[in-house]
């Protein structure tokens, strides 16, 4: 297989792609009652090359490399999307353990830590009225927290700067100030994908799930 | 393919090896999607025609690629961490 003939059409494709966007295939929406997900009448060929060795390092535009996979500007790594907390400030808040279902929420859980946890003495306090408040009041100095019992354990990102693009990340700024909420996750669509080197560069095929990060481990 | 050297066959393999897992998962909560199921089955005969001519023209992959005829080319070939860049 040629190289230059598989550049040729991929570049021809890519173009065809292009002007096709949007009307790719939605055929996969979730949305469908009967369970038969069909492309309609307008679909038109999956935005994939179909050469057998695709030229490398085309990523639709933009530069191959340092993007992980499915990474959103102020996620975590190593922590599951479902944990993620924009402060980054205190540990996930769990369940209230036996708490009944609908009962209100124990004073341990409405401040935002774990069951049968409390703030240490020191410990700031995580009602904030005003998110503008948290400006000045931002830190990121590890935190001691307390069970019931008198076990400690500490928490925070202690050593970590914010800098660059996290520093100017409204979610990180606003940290506590956001009130617990139900999340929805958008059932992904198919969409364009790369080419596998260029996938394999940036941690995923999906165009759509690739996400230029800028966050740092605790 | 076929005149592609040993280390580009070998990217191209872990790429699209890569490629498949992804539109694996995808094919997890999508299992009905025409176009995730087309991409796979391409990419599927791409990984395995890779493999094939990888395997007949340098060495076995896995142990299953061993044409065990005269020898155990298995271990006649540099183990991974014994393999530099021979492009």
């Amino acid at each position: 297989m040629e190289a230059n003939c598989e550049n040729d059409q991929f570049k021809a494709q890519v173009e065809a792609q292009s002007e096709l966007k949007a009307e790719s295939c939605n055929a996969c929406d979730g949305n469908d009652s009967d369970g038969m997900r069909q492309c309609g009448a307008g679909m038109r060929p999956c935005n994939r090359p179909d050469a057998m060795r695709p030229p490398m390092g085309n990523c639709g535009g933009r530069p191959c490399g340092m993007r992980p996979q499915g990474m959103r500007p102020g996620m975590y790594p190593g922590r599951r999307p479902g944990n993620v907390r924009p402060g980054g400030m205190r540990p996930p808040v769990n369940s209230c353990g036996d708490r009944p279902c609908g009962a209100r929420p124990c004073e341990s859980c409405s401040n935002g830590l774990p069951a049968g946890w409390r703030p240490s003495d020191g410990m700031r306090s995580n009602s904030y009225s005003d998110p503008a408040d948290l400006h000045s009041d931002w830190n990121l100095s590890n935190r001691t927290i307390q069970d019931s019992y008198g076990n400690s354990m500490t928490v925070g990102c202690e050593g970590q700067t914010m800098t660059g693009c996290r520093m100017n990340d409204p979610m990180y700024r606003l940290g506590d100030a956001f009130p617990p909420v139900m999340a929805y996750v958008p059932w992904q669509q198919w969409g364009d994908v790369y080419d596998p080197e260029c996938g394999l560069k940036e941690g995923t095929i999906f165009k759509d799930l690739n996400y230029i990060f800028c966050g740092t481990r605790c | 393919m076929e005149k592609m050297c040993k280390n580009d066959l070998m990217n191209l393999i872990q790429s699209t090896n890569f490629t498949l897992i992804e539109l694996g998962l995808y094919l997890d909560t999508h299992p009905n999607c025409p176009c995730g199921l087309s991409a796979y089955q391409d990419y599927s005969d791409m990984l395995k025609r890779a493999v094939e001519i990888y395997e007949r023209r340098f060495e076995p992959i896995t142990i299953y690629g061993v044409e065990n005829e005269d020898s155990w080319s298995w271990v006649e070939t540099p183990w991974p961490w014994q393999k530099g860049c021979d492009c």
